[in-house]
């Protein structure tokens, strides 16, 4: 319904894929100018002309991500203060759920955000480096993140515009809590040490492996962070469902993450899921910028970068650790240490 | 971080040099986002008075209308009504409002049921009605006021039955209550059930309305369709429902407002826009200095965008805080009747503070970088002005 | 045209290695050689004058010489720096390290006090420290104008100016000092204090080229050389 739009944070959810929109699809407009005109060895009026250009777009792109970053935040704030005026919406996912794009464009606005950021790192390694090695290439690929921002618009598009207040939804308590008991008893228990025990693994290993980065950028300790940051971004979603939301809610078998938003929970999914994605996003950064490493011609700047993006993942994947244990922590202490599942939790 | 921070501390020296324009875009800033905030603001209270009153409201209340117009439910069908499968309990109320001409202004009188428990937290003085006590009664804080009494005084009303056999009932206050909620208990009366049908002219084996409570929500839509068979002329109000549809009609209203403030919300953007690209002679100077000097174009166009960045914040938080003063200090004079235009009925309502920091926080954020994304282009054109504009002095 | 290196340093880079430099504008549509292709080698601790009459492309050489004006032809190395084929930002980086520069118009920014204009160039590193904030104050102590550090730049008279000019070019401590007409306005008394001055930053070992029309300056025995510059090329003189 066009009238969804007067709703003042779908309205601004819009108004920042459209911006989001305009600032990537200009930049890539002077991109492609710059590409069809480099010329590496040249250092004249002409050259600094291109060079200026290119400022031009690292500018709007970065203006692009600091604007896909905020959609991120509005299209889950918008969801979750719509929940009440959608019958059945208890949270989030309800909200979410109740069109065939909620959680698509969910994932568009993370993936916009995600693909600004990468190539930001980009950019910035490209300006460390002496020369121009990385230009090219920096500019072809924001030719590729041209149609991610557009689905993304279309994608929120249509969220907006499909939202039907007048259907009743079916929220968390039914599909996730219901969907959940049945895994449960086909796998009692097993299921859920299994996913923490690889999430509390694979970001410990991230933070380590962000470290040793940090200490000696090797190639090994760079792609090992970038791949334990993404096994443990995956292994995240069933550990945050099965074992960090139950002791967030102190019942076993309530089982939402996007109630960690609401006040009830402490707002804790803010900041939690806040840091697996930067943890997870500048795990992948060290990784991007170690396949570019041959390429830019000069691997001490490149690892000088690694260096600065190391300390951050592992902050990062650290703080995420500490939030998500938060809540399970404080349940053991206040139960004496018994398990919120029983004795074989 | 260092780094930002000397910038930052050089984009508020730019700012006060040039303290004349900067204030002129914040409160112009600030004036829109202001707009923006009382809109968003009162829309939260009255959400919040919304849903504070529907704590009171049964799941489903079943009145009835004979010829359109409301009448009295026989109390007959309570027992069938409750062997509707998921029905908890069901109430029958007597309730219905009487002028006063004392204060001039219609009152709410409630038969207790003995359901009035939640007003044990509210009482301000006194003490609750017991089960069954007769003429007796607690009312909320504003009716006291008006009336200009307290626990333990007695009030005077003459019952509704019209005409001659209209009769002074005498009812002791026992206890006065007050609720957060203002919208709702402001101007009601709670006496015993069997005064309240005295002084409303309800007879026995009649009822203003059921009150139904359900085992679960989901149930109000079965129940309902079980209870309309059984009630003849059943209009039955689902609490849910009711609820959906004043935040929906508070959203949209608030859009509406929100929609017509769009033009200013533009006009102020194209003013920004003229701003930053028309750079004054003296900017144009500074800026030319600055390259010269050795300022790399992303430090000048950083130190630029941080610039705006402090407008639009400074801008924007003003104009919240401003819309705060406005809706909860000032009660929104001039725009509360466009919003909600069916409160005419009750005392004044003193709204309460009631923000969603997440909502102002957007706010803030959402006029703040779409005006730090219309500076960006501007920004870099001054940016990468030559260096050796310095060398001529400028120009 | 070019100069034979006066005094070739054995050990260290010249100071400035200019090959080949032309700048051509284009206005509309006419289209200007204001310098034509000038090659130049400055030695390190030199003090050298570049002497021409007016529109002569004294002002566009200098910019040349410290990389602010981007070459149409040739290219420039700046104590072992090639400027010219650095990236746009590298090249400030570069060029903010090893030079300092004194405007003929001084482009001090006005509203600002003269400390603030002085530690200008150590913003984006992140402000002065205390070292540099002390070193500031040095510098204006050195050029008399220490009561004058906290006031605004258009109360100061134009001598003022010029030596704080010089005291902002000075504050990251460049190898390198170019100076656009130093003494345009001055009279002859603070000539010979300028001369002086720049004399005594040549003996601490900083490489100077200063452009001038004024004979007193372009004469003074404490002078290197002087370049002769007509219609964009040099002269032997
Ligand atoms: N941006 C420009 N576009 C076109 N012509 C220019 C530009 N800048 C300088 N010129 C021209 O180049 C010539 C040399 O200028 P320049 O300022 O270098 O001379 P100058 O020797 O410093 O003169 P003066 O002694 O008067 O300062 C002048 O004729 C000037 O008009
Ligand atoms: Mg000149």
């Amino acid at each position: 319904m066009l009238t969804n739009l007067l709703h003042p944070l779908l309205l601004l959810r819009v108004v920042a894929a459209l911006v989001v929109a305009v600032l990537v699809l200009v930049g890539a407009r002077v991109a492609w100018q710059v590409l069809l005109r480099w010329q590496i060895s040249r250092a004249s009026e002409g050259q600094l002309y291109l060079e200026r250009r290119a400022e031009l777009v690292a500018t709007l792109v970065q203006g692009a991500l600091v604007m896909t970053i905020a959609g991120l935040a509005l299209t889950v704030l918008a969801a979750d203060r719509l929940a009440p005026s959608i019958r059945g919406a208890m949270c989030a996912y309800g909200v979410f759920g109740s069109t065939p794009t909620g959680f698509f464009a969910l994932g568009t606005s993370a993936a916009s955000a995600a693909a600004c950021a990468l190539w930001v790192v980009l950019h910035r390694l490209d300006l460390r480096l002496a020369t121009p090695a990385l230009t090219r290439r920096k500019f072809l690929a924001l030719l590729f993140v041209v149609p991610l921002v557009l689905t993304d618009l279309v994608a929120q598009l249509r969220f907006v515009l499909d939202l039907d207040f007048t259907v009743v939804a079916s929220c968390c308590s039914t599909s996730l809590d219901g969907t959940v008991a049945a895994v449960e008893r086909a796998a009692p228990a097993g299921a859920r040490d299994l996913a923490s025990g690889v999430a509390l693994a694979a970001a410990l290993g991230a933070v380590l492996a962000a470290l040793f980065t940090r200490w000696r950028p090797i190639a090994a300790a760079a792609y090992a962070a970038g791949a334990l940051s993404l096994v443990a971004a995956v292994a995240a979603v069933p550990a945050v469902l099965w074992v960090v939301a139950p002791y967030a809610y102190e019942s076993p078998h309530h089982l939402c993450p996007f109630c960690l938003l609401r006040a009830d929970a402490g707002g804790l999914g803010w900041p939690l899921f806040a840091s697996l994605f930067t943890g997870t996003l500048l795990g992948v950064a060290l990784a991007l910028v170690e396949s570019q490493k041959r390429a830019s011609g000069a691997s001490a700047e490149a690892a000088a970068m690694q260096r600065g993006l190391a300390r951050w993942a592992a902050a990062a994947w650290l703080l995420a650790l500490v939030l998500a244990a938060a809540p399970v922590v404080r349940y053991l202490v206040l139960s004496g240490g018994v398990s919120l599942f029983g004795a074989h939790g | 971080m260092k780094r930002q921070l000397a910038l930052i501390g050089y984009a508020l020296g730019a700012l006060s040099r040039r303290r004349g324009r900067s204030a002129a875009v914040t409160a112009g800033l600030a004036l829109v986002v202001g707009l923006f905030g009382s809109v968003l603001f009162l829309g939260d209270a009255l959400r919040a008075e919304v849903e504070a009153g529907a704590r009171y409201l049964p799941d489903l209340s079943v009145q009835r209308l004979v010829a359109g117009r409301p009448a009295l439910v026989p109390t007959d069908v309570v027992g069938a009504v409750r062997g509707i499968p998921g029905v908890r309990s069901v109430n029958a109320r007597v309730w219905g409002y009487l002028y006063v001409p004392p204060i001039s202004a219609n009152i709410t009188i409630l038969g207790a049921t003995g359901r009035e428990a939640t007003l044990h937290a509210a009482m301000v003085a006194g003490r609750s009605l017991r089960a069954g006590e007769r003429g007796a009664c607690v009312l909320g804080a504003a009716l006291a006021e008006a009336i200009g009494v307290e626990p333990g005084d007695e009030v005077s009303l003459s019952s509704d039955v019209g005409g001659s056999d209209a009769t002074v009932h005498w009812l002791r206050i026992v206890g006065v209550f007050h609720d957060a909620s203002a919208l709702r208990t402001a101007d009601v009366l709670i006496t015993s059930d069997a005064d309240a049908r005295n002084l409303l002219g309800v007879d026995a084996g009649l009822a203003t309305d059921l009150a139904v409570s359900l085992t679960t929500p989901d149930e109000a839509r079965v129940a309902s369709e079980k209870i309309a068979l059984l009630v003849a002329g059943a209009r039955i109000v689902d609490k849910q429902l009711l609820r959906r549809t004043y935040a929906l009609t508070l959203d949209g209203r608030g859009g509406l407002l929100s929609a017509m403030l769009l033009p200013a919300l533009a006009a102020l953007l194209l003013l920004a826009w003229d701003r930053l690209t028309g750079l004054s002679e003296a900017e144009r100077r500074e800026i030319g200095v600055l390259k010269a000097i050795g300022w790399e174009v992303s430090e000048v166009l950083t130190a630029r965008l941080w610039e705006s960045l402090l407008v639009a914040l400074g801008g924007a938080t003003l104009g919240v805080l401003g819309a705060y003063a406005y809706v909860f200090l000032a009660q929104a004079p001039g725009l509360a009747g466009a919003l909600y235009g069916w409160s005419a009925l009750y005392p004044p309502l003193r709204l309460t503070p009631q923000v969603d920091a997440a909502q102002a926080l957007a706010l803030i954020v959402g006029v703040a970088l779409p005006f730090v994304a219309v500076g960006l282009v501007p920004a870099w054109r001054a940016a990468t002005l030559d260096p050796d504009h310095a060398l001529r002095g400028g120009a | 045209m070019s100069i034979e290196k006066e005094s070739p340093a054995p050990t260290a880079a010249p100071a400035i290695d200019a090959r080949g430099l032309t700048k051509r504008y284009e206005d509309g549509v006419r289209r200007r050689e204001v310098v034509s292709d000038v090659s130049v080698v400055v030695p390190q601790g030199a003090l050298w004058v570049l002497r021409g009459p007016s529109g002569s492309g004294k002002t566009t050489l200098l910019g040349l010489l410290g990389a602010m004006v981007t070459p149409t032809r040739g290219e420039v190395i700046v104590c072992g720096e090639p400027l010219s084929r650095l990236r746009d930002h590298h090249r400030t980086r570069a060029r903010r390290r090893l030079v300092g520069f004194v405007f003929q118009e001084l482009a001090l920014v006005p509203g600002m006090t003269l400390t603030e204009n002085v530690l200008l160039p150590l913003v984006p590193e992140g402000g002065a420290t205390n070292a540099q904030r002390a070193h500031a104050a040095a510098l204006l102590e050195r050029f008399g104008l220490t009561a004058f550090a906290d006031t605004r730049i258009e109360r100061l008279s134009g001598g003022e100016r010029q030596r704080g000019a010089v005291a902002r070019a000075l504050v990251l401590s460049p190898p390198v000092l170019l100076l656009d007409e130093p003494t345009a306005h001055l009279d002859a008394a603070r000539v010979l204090e300028v001369v002086a001055m720049l004399a005594a930053l040549r003996d601490e070992g900083r490489t100077i080229v200063a452009t001038t029309h004024d004979p007193r300056l372009a004469d003074s025995a404490s002078v290197d050389r002087v370049l002769d510059l007509a219609d964009g090329k040099l002269v032997e003189n």
